[in-house]
């Protein structure tokens, strides 16, 4: 098939969303399809976010196949065979403030035309998908749409090794406010010595990296607090979590499955995760493959020291840990035949 | 160019008639085939008729093969097939009568289009026109009329039209807007009158042998319609004694057991004026008559056509007109016709008659501008050339047309049609790109026209 | 400057387009810039162009660009308050090709009318541009003639590593490597063949399209017993393959009808050193090929091209001398990304 994968684009911006796009259209190449991917400014403000409704609406597609639509509004361009692999909705026409936007005289008729050409897409569309149990429950809530997971596989093919701990926690991912990085830093602040915290990936902005070091400088934390505030590369990731004693991601309300507790789990360790993290939920099972927590130090101080000083039990959680991502069963083969069928 | 020239052919049908007149002229620059509602009797045509029943998808897509497609409108049943082709196949729209509700609800009912009509009438004029509108009996034949005039409906001919000949400035003021391509105005042809076609009945030779030589005859011309205001014209001759004792009014033309005795009560409680109503009569009969009338009026209140076929007969026989100062009436010459102040009622409409009555002198020299005007070359192929024209620039409307189908199908599809933001945004987007005018109705929403 | 390169295409379909979006984008990257690249499709049906052009210049880009360069038509319609277009050809079927065969619709009314409104489409675009560049002095005098706009011309050069091309030696066939299509007339190359009195041969290498195009040439090769003289590779060249045969070439034949641009392959045979053998009315090839100084400019008939083959076999030195000269010319006319760059991100800025 001759299929458009049609995503949105934020120029210069290069994120989850961008890697998925690509690997998605490397895949159905490799599947035998031609596969093209279309990316369609969004913009940032509600004018300029009509205009890309306009423009995704007005757009006519020849000699395409099937469209593949990820984001609002690339979704909204019209083609009678139409899948929607949902990965974001416009969130702020469905979240409550300070996601959402208040419907004022101006926003409210932006609002609803956001509801009623989803709607309209969503209706049209030969099937609809949505990344995570969370972007489902939101397209059930919000459009009243009951869309089966597909879950994204990881954007790498990577090998990961597994070793005897060496007595630390890992926390990996982009270093900044929505990651709650700082919050593990804080509850190192209540435990006792015998293990360490290795904080480890890209800052967010120079900002992000600072707060984090002046913090730990200022819980006088430097000789148990490791922070490493740049791109880590695959082979250094899979190094620091084959060692460690398990790893702590504490994202707000995440979309997905989070690729940090897949990978932990591929390399057979434990994750400790919080009560309001949301989609990591998917893999992390209290006290099964690892630990949930509620997001303050104290809470999260015992949790840590538990997996650093558990050995045996750390060893166990992560080896259910990796069954339950291999049960996810993440695979592009999958997918593809999937969103081709 | 091939064009298909869709029209009735109908013998009863003046716009028929008078279209006919055109057509070798049509022919000679275009390739032209004429496509009409079968009717029981049909007149003849120089050149390939095609004739249909029904507007049918297969009818549409026919059409579709030829470069053009002309419409040729007026408010009678006889139109009632080609109204839906109409809407459903983008083309140019020559337009008669100034309100099209007759037409469109005809046609509504018989080719199932009603509920469209229905929402559309409920959108635009709310659902108490809507409902006035399907059951028109609640309405006497005034108010039904009246009505006419408030919720003419042109605009299911012209919303999806290429571009709109009519044949007045105030048809074409009325209009304006309401075509996505342009308005033309061209004068009809003068309508065919064969002089001599047969004896004059009994009874119509009796009542001219009856009249008097110094009676001033008055006469209304056309189907005896409440919008004709022969009771205003009654109640202003009664009103005077120096008209009532000197005039007789004679209404020619069919009319309707009702209205007939409605007329006839209303000459009674004038104060007897001699009122003649003639019934429907032949062309002879209808010469003869002109012949001997003094003065024509025609009253019309609310204006409904788009121009007067029997003002400029009349007019053409040497008769001075009265008529209300509205409409297209407006634009006859003051030489010829007394114009009247439509709000002045019956006391307007009798001074305008003495004017006429009291002053014979001015009565033949206004009769005679009258002849004039009527009589001024107003062929039939300055007519057609109008088309010609009119279709030209049709075809050069035509990517607009499609511009704008494609566009609303496509703001439909993505669920954004309702949403003014978005619509006027690409208004404007494409009158910065195209120099559209940002008009509202030419990318108004409309959903896809069904056909039968 | 963070800069987006914003083009259309047709998607699955025409990817040669892009490739000079692509280079561009890299050579900006090179010289420092931050480079996004939109490939935004667009239908070719006229019944769809102009929703389409609407829907184009809705596209929003705000302050986040600090320029925008549109490429393939119609691009130019998109809103940027620091936009240059780099304008290819027209929607030729309405402008350019109006008075010929390929015209496609009528000259009729309608037809006119939708001329215009695409003209209006494009004064608009290129109009609100701080400059229009063309890729040739061909597109340059069309967009004078048809939008009254003054343009600049600013050739397109190689892009990718160019320092893969190499000179071997000058030997006894002439190269035709593009792909084989009746716009490119290789069959008049083929036709040529026929009238040569010296020992030079012929390779013509690329994918055929339509196919049965390549098979009516394998037929007339064989019909004029040319089998031994004309080389004939159908099917997609390998990069590898074509720098070696222009490495080893005599000489390049380029022999389109009247295209708005030099070609890749003129430039590719500038690369290797070689000359060039083109017709008088291949259109942009003559804006780089000069009869007797790049190469041969001959008549578009069998026996003139023959001449031309003869005469480079016949005399190499020149052969090589005209090479060297088709070597030259592209620093002659600013046939080079540094240039692209400075006028890209210099002009009215």
């Amino acid at each position: 098939m001759r299929i458009l994968v049609a995503n949105n684009a934020a120029p210069f911006v290069r994120g989850g969303a961008e890697m998925l796009a690509e690997r998605l259209v490397r895949e159905l190449v490799a599947e035998g399809h031609e596969a093209e991917l279309w990316r369609l400014p969004l913009g940032s403000a509600p004018d300029q976010m009509t205009d890309s409704m306009i423009a995704a609406s007005l757009t006519r597609l020849e000699y395409v196949d099937r469209v593949i639509g990820l984001k609002f509004p690339a979704y909204l361009v019209p083609h009678e065979n139409k899948v929607i692999w949902l990965v974001h909705q416009l969130r702020q026409a469905y979240e409550p403030p300070p996601v959402g936007w208040v419907g004022t005289a101006s926003l409210g008729p932006f609002i609803e035309a956001v509801h009623s050409a989803d709607d309209a897409a969503f209706r049209r569309a030969r099937s609809v998908y949505a990344i995570s149990p969370v972007v489902a429950e939101r397209l059930r809530v919000g459009n009243a749409v009951q869309a089966p997971v597909l879950l994204t596989p990881p954007h790498t093919d990577t090998a990961y090794r597994h070793e005897d701990a060496e007595g630390y926690i890992v926390a990996l991912g982009r270093i900044g406010a929505g990651k709650r990085q700082w919050l593990a830093v804080e509850a190192m602040a209540h435990t006792r010595p015998g293990f360490r915290l290795v904080v480890a990936g890209p800052p967010d902005t120079p900002e992000s990296a600072a707060q984090i070091l002046r913090r730990v400088e200022q819980l006088e934390l430097g000789d148990r607090v490791e922070v490493i505030p740049r791109f880590i590369d695959e082979d250094e990731k899979v190094d620091l979590l084959a060692r460690c004693s398990g790893s702590v991601y504490l994202p707000i309300d995440e979309d997905s499955y989070g690729y940090v507790c897949y990978e932990a789990a591929m390399a057979r360790k434990p994750t400790i995760t919080a009560t309001d993290s949301g989609g990591t939920h998917t893999l992390v099972h209290h006290g099964t493959t690892g630990l949930v927590v509620a997001p303050e130090p104290v809470a999260l101080a015992d949790a840590m020291a538990h997996i650093a000083a558990n050995a045996v039990e750390a060893k166990a959680l992560g080896e259910r840990a990796h069954a339950a991502a291999v049960g996810l069963q993440l695979s592009w083969e999958r997918v593809v035949e999937e969103l081709t069928r | 160019m091939k064009v298909a020239l869709v029209m009735p052919l109908d013998s009863r049908s003046a716009i028929a008639d008078v279209t006919l007149r055109a057509v070798p002229t049509l022919a000679v620059a275009w390739e032209l085939v004429v496509w009409a509602p079968r009717a029981e009797s049909m007149r003849t045509c120089p050149v390939p008729v095609r004739v249909f029943d029904s507007p049918t998808p297969d009818i549409v897509a026919e059409l579709r093969g030829y470069d053009l497609v002309v419409y040729v409108l007026g408010d009678s049943a006889f139109h009632a097939a080609i109204l839906p082709l109409c809407r459903s196949l983008p083309g140019l729209v020559v337009l008669h009568d100034a309100a099209i509700t007759n037409l469109a609800v005809c046609s509504a009912v018989e080719f199932g289009w009603l509920d469209e009509l229905m929402r559309h009438l409920v959108l635009e004029h709310g659902p108490d026109e809507a409902l006035a509108v399907r059951d028109r009996s609640s309405l006497d034949a005034l108010q039904w009329l009246q009505l006419c005039s408030r919720i003419p409906l042109t605009e299911c001919a012209l919303d999806t039209s290429l571009g709109a000949v009519v044949h007045s400035r105030w048809h074409a003021a009325m209009i304006e807007g309401r075509t996505l391509g342009e308005v033309r105005v061209q004068e009809l042809p003068i309508p065919t009158l064969v002089r001599d076609a047969g004896p004059l009945s009994d009874g119509v030779a009796a009542m001219l042998s009856a009249i008097r030589p110094d009676t001033v005859l008055v006469v209304t011309v056309g189907h005896v319609n409440a919008n004709r205001c022969v009771d205003r014209l009654l109640a202003a001759v009664g009103s005077d004694s120096g008209l009532r004792d000197r005039v007789a009014v004679w209404a020619v033309g069919a009319v309707a057991s009702e209205m007939r005795d409605a007329l006839e009560r209303e000459g009674r409680r004038a104060g007897g004026v001699a009122l003649t109503l003639t019934g429907r009569v032949t062309d002879g009969e209808l010469t003869a008559i002109l012949d001997r009338a003094d003065i024509g009026v025609a009253l019309r209140d609310p204006v409904l056509e788009g121009t007067s076929a029997s003002a400029l007969t009349q007019m053409r026989f040497g008769l001075p007109l009265v008529v209300l100062d509205h409409g297209h009436y407006s634009e006859l010459p003051d030489s010829a016709v007394v114009k009247v102040d439509p709000s002045s009622g019956p006391g307007g409409v009798a001074r305008g008659l003495l004017r006429l009555v009291e002053r014979p002198e001015e009565r033949v020299k206004m009769g005679a501008a009258a002849r004039r005007w009527a009589t001024r070359p107003r062929e039939a192929a300055d007519y057609a050339q109008t088309l010609i024209d009119a279709g030209t620039h049709a075809l050069a409307t035509r990517p607009f047309m499609v511009m704008a189908t494609e566009t609303n199908r496509a703001l439909l599809t993505a669920g954004l049609e309702a949403d003014r933001t978005v619509v006027n945004r690409v208004l404007e987007l494409g009158e910065q790109l195209f120099g559209l005018s940002a008009d509202g109705h030419s990318v108004a929403v409309t959903s896809a026209p069904s056909v039968g | 400057m963070r800069i987006v390169i914003a083009s259309t295409t047709v998607p699955t379909i025409d990817g040669g387009g892009r490739l000079i979006v692509r280079w561009t984008a890299d050579a900006l990257r090179e010289a420092g810039h931050q480079v996004e690249e939109l490939y935004l499709p667009f239908p070719t049906d006229l019944r769809l162009i102009m929703p389409a052009l609407v829907g184009l210049r809705a596209i929003p880009l705000g302050d986040e660009v600090d320029r925008l360069v549109t490429i393939r038509w119609p691009a130019h319609v998109m809103q940027h308050p620091n936009k240059v277009a780099w304008f290819i050809h027209h929607y030729r079927q309405l402008f350019d090709l109006w008075d010929t065969e390929y015209r496609g619709i009528r000259a009729d009314a309608e037809g006119v009318s939708y001329r215009e409104a695409l003209r209006m489409a494009d004064n608009l675009g290129l109009g609100e541009s701080r400059k229009v560049f063309t890729n040739s002095d061909t597109v340059r005098a069309r967009v004078r003639k048809f939008n009254e706009i003054d343009a600049e011309t600013l050739f397109p050069p190689l892009g990718g590593d160019v320092s893969r091309f190499y000179t071997d030696s000058y030997g006894d066939f002439v190269l035709y490597a593009s792909r084989i299509t009746p716009i490119k007339r290789q069959m008049l190359a083929v036709e040529a063949m026929q009238y040569v009195t010296t020992p030079v041969r012929l390779v013509l290498a690329g994918h055929a399209d339509p196919e049965q195009y390549g098979r009516e040439m394998r037929a007339t090769v064989r019909a004029h017993g040319l089998d031994e003289r004309v080389d004939l590779r159908l099917g997609w060249l390998p990069e590898a393959e074509k720098i070696d045969l222009l490495a080893r070439c005599l000489a390049v034949a380029y022999l389109p009808i009247d295209e708005d641009s030099y070609g890749y392959p003129a430039l590719e045979a500038s690369h290797s050193a070689k000359a060039i053998v083109t017709l008088k009315d291949a259109g942009g090839a003559l804006e780089f090929v000069r009869d007797g100084v790049e190469g041969f400019v001959t008549e578009p008939d069998p026996r003139s091209l023959a001449a031309a083959f003869d005469a480079a076999y016949s005399d190499k030195k020149d052969a090589q001398r005209m090479g060297e000269a088709s070597a030259r010319r592209r620093a002659e006319l600013n046939i080079d990304w540094e240039h692209v760059v400075s006028r890209l991100t210099g002009a009215g800025s």
